[in-house]
């Protein structure tokens, strides 16, 4: 399989134009997605190719934008909407969980809403309290949508090609900080199947559970532990819900420690529903507590430095995994 | 008043089950008579009765689990008021949390015997089966919750229990004292002469159910034999000697035998008893800082039951006539077969036999904490040159695994010869149980 180097916004631009060819149910629909491109341009070039009927810029109005989009893919389109900000998504709540979230199941399984909404959450560079939020245990809470967070290009491009493809609801989480990383993505199409987890690196010592801009920060600090002789083992869930729970606990029971490290706010997190999980189900191969390393329990601050200092860094997961594994 | 408690069954444990209770409260009983089924990580066995009299209270019901030496029933006269006080100090360590009993505080009863009712002093009071009443529930006797729970990790629980390590004689070297893996994995690996390398020890990949295929839980005993052979394979250094043995003699003092009701086994295993006599070493338990060479000869037989395998012990061989010996066997191996194991005494040496089920020859396992084990195969006639000609003679092949911890492989073929000596010429060593060491004498 020949590979090239892309972008993480360009793959997710590529996944757009292969649905939107293959499938001509597909449109975009936005704020500034057509004209402009999408302010990370994941839409970029979408218009020109397809057309102002497939390709749709709205105004400011959440709500309307999502409300199209779940009354369409009723009647058997598959809108990808995108919500610039996850920030931004609180106004358009009712319509994900009353509606998308419940209709297959209100209709007997009859009506389906295969809709995807695409934002993107996470710090900035100081964009502040309104701009900086990690809201994914939100939508986790509800039964009837699923939530997908890539950490790499790769990831991106297969998961959003899977995620247009399945015929319910999906929230399709991207981190404004990765949209310029790079990586190898191949020439050839690909899906990346929903509910499979990737271990984006192998280590006996310690499980670490991380995902979206929180992966590479593992990875750096999991560079730095092996330079110590602590081999941590990263996995990287890839789709919150369904969640790939067989392969944690595989690795749970062989490294028997355990560091989950979530950007959002330690309190009421996902970390805390999967620690819950690894306690249940691999409680006899637990050596230490597991630790959860997490963003501070406050509204986002806009200075730099306090900005850094609310969501986790490379140096606070190297002493969690110190911590979990009583080095 | 005579507590009964959970017998201590071996060195490392801790804690037992109340399997089934034979007796109920109220029944009479006599010394020695049989009051319960209890379970140990080893095997079931009995609870005998230390004194006669009336059953007045059981405290533990079926089903608990209990520390050992701990008071699980009450032995009195019928009407006898049950002592806390005496109670708890009969108990394995006496604590904080003692009830007492004085004639003031009980109340008057109004109901039938074992029920429970409140007294004026708002605690339960419980009757025995007299219709007196007497203070106390199961929570209220001490003895149970006095013992110090070892503070470590899951895994490093589930670990100990695998590798039989006393989770009570490890150093934590965890945050405040928390026995951690690394302190099992040295623990065990100290108890066999090694240095910690904790990555010596990795947990298997868990199977996968499929559909139709067929997930069966393992029992406590196949968890038990399980853990036990696994600890076996894993820290003891077996090495493997083979013999073949003529037994056309011993077969045919068997048929003068067979009114007595001695089999080929009974002569194997006197013979075993009476070779281990002389090799000491290999008649041990095996331990940290060196072996347990036992006074007396009790030969462990490996007996399959339903979905595992028991080892209960004939006690005293090398000094029992053989039909007393084929009595023991028959007896113990029935026991076994219905979940019985009485724990004392323990092996010191097991026999395997396989030859009934056709196997000419196997390579057992150790039965930790012992030092050897002879796997027995299949009797039968084979062709063997004897004197430059073939002939059919019936033949044997034993296997001895040894603890090569403990002893060398010279040491071990002697026995095995010295044993081989005694089995080919049967009548003459074993006919006396008192012979020492040479025919004749």
């Amino acid at each position: 399989m020949t590979t090239r180097d892309l972008l993480y916004r360009d793959a997710l631009n590529e996944a757009l134009h292969e649905a939107m060819d293959l499938d001509p149910t597909v449109f975009c629909i936005g704020v500034g997605i057509a004209e402009r491109g999408g302010s990370y341009k994941v839409t970029d070039g979408l218009l020109a190719k397809y057309g102002p009927k497939r390709v749709i810029d709205t105004p400011i109005a959440e709500a309307s934008v999502v409300g199209t989009g779940v009354g369409a893919a009723i009647t058997g389109m598959r809108p990808v909407v995108e919500i610039l900000f996850v920030d931004f998504s609180l106004l358009v709540m009712d319509q994900l969980v009353n509606q998308a979230a419940k209709l297959h199941l209100m209709t007997g399984g009859q009506g389906s809403v295969p809709l995807v909404l695409r934002t993107q959450g996470g710090v900035g560079d100081g964009v502040a309290a309104q701009h900086s939020q990690s809201l994914e245990a939100l939508f986790y809470h509800i039964p009837g949508l699923k939530l997908v967070m890539p950490s790499t290009p790769y990831d991106a491009k297969g998961l959003l090609r899977a995620a247009i493809a399945d015929d319910g609801p999906v929230i399709f989480i991207e981190h404004k900080l990765l949209y310029m990383t790079q990586g190898p993505v191949p020439e050839e199409e690909y899906v990346v199947e929903l509910g499979s987890a990737d271990t984006k690196r192998t280590g006996r010592d310690c499980t670490l559970i991380a995902w979206s801009n929180m992966i590479p920060r593992s990875l750096e600090a999991a560079e730095l532990l092996s330079a110590e002789g602590l081999e941590v083992e990263v996995i990287d869930p890839r789709t919150l819900v369904p969640f790939d729970h067989a392969t944690v606990l595989e690795s749970v029971r062989r490294t028997e420690h355990v560091v989950i490290v979530q950007e959002a706010v330690r309190r009421g997190g996902i970390a805390s529903d999967i620690a819950s999980v690894i306690q249940a189900e691999a409680f006899d191969y637990l050596d230490a507590p597991i630790e959860i390393v997490a963003g501070l329990d406050t509204p986002v601050p806009y200075s730099r430095p306090l900005e850094q200092a609310c969501i986790p860094q490379v140096e606070d997961i190297v002493a969690g995994v110190k911590r979990a594994v009583y080095s | 008043m005579t507590p009964v408690v959970m017998p201590q069954v071996g060195e490392n444990l801790t804690s037992g089950v109340v399997v089934e209770w034979l007796k109920n409260e109220g029944d009479v009983v006599a010394r020695r008579e049989v009051l319960a089924i209890v379970e140990s990580e080893k095997a079931a066995f009995e609870v005998i009765a230390s004194a006669g009299g009336t059953l007045l209270k059981i405290l533990r019901p079926a089903g608990q689990q209990v520390d050992v030496l701990a008071t699980i029933a009450c032995i009195g006269e019928a009407g006898e008021i049950i002592d806390l006080d005496a109670l708890a100090a009969e108990g394995p360590k006496s604590g904080s949390q003692t009830s007492t009993l004085d004639a003031a505080s009980t109340a008057t009863p109004t109901t039938s015997s074992s029920s429970v009712t409140s007294s004026s002093s708002g605690r339960p009071t419980l009757l025995t089966p007299s219709g007196r009443p007497t203070v106390g529930t199961t929570e209220t006797v001490p003895g149970h919750t006095l013992r110090g729970r070892p503070f470590a990790s899951p895994s490093a629980r589930r670990l100990a229990r695998e590798l039989l390590v006393d989770l009570r004689g490890v150093d934590g070297s965890g945050p405040a004292g928390r026995v951690i893996r690394r302190d099992i994995l040295a623990a065990a690996l100290r108890a066999c002469g090694g240095s910690p390398r904790p990555e010596s020890v990795v947990a298997l990949p868990e199977p996968v159910v499929g559909p139709g295929d067929r997930l069966v839980r393992h029992t406590r005993l196949r968890q038990i034999v399980a853990s036990r052979m696994s600890s076996s394979a894993r820290l003891i250094p077996h090495f493997y000697l083979v013999a073949d043995i003529d037994v056309g003699e011993a077969r045919q003092w068997l048929q003068e035998l067979a009114d007595d009701g001695v089999g080929l086994t009974d002569i194997i295993v006197a013979a075993v008893a009476r070779a281990l006599r002389k090799f000491e070493r290999l008649n041990a338990h095996v331990g940290e800082g060196g072996i347990v060479c036992k006074a007396d000869v009790h030969i462990g037989l490996a007996v399959a039951v339903e979905d595992g395998v028991l080892v209960p012990a004939l006690s005293h061989v090398d000094h029992a006539d053989l039909a007393t010996l084929g009595n023991a066997r028959r007896q113990i191996t029935a026991q076994a077969r219905r979940g019985i194991v009485q724990p004392d005494p323990a092996s010191t040496f097991t026999v395997s036999n396989l030859g009934p089920m056709g196997v000419s020859r196997f390579l057992p396992l150790i039965n930790p904490p012992e030092c050897a084990i002879l796997a027995i195969g299949v009797a039968e006639e084979r062709v063997v040159a004897r004197e430059g000609r073939p002939t059919i003679r019936e033949m044997l092949t034993v296997t001895l695994a040894c603890d090569h911890r403990a002893v060398d492989g010279a040491y071990a073929a002697e026995f095995l010869a010295h044993f081989t000596q005694i089995l080919e010429a049967a009548r003459e060593y074993l006919v006396d149980v008192e012979t020492v060491d040479e025919p004749g004498k």
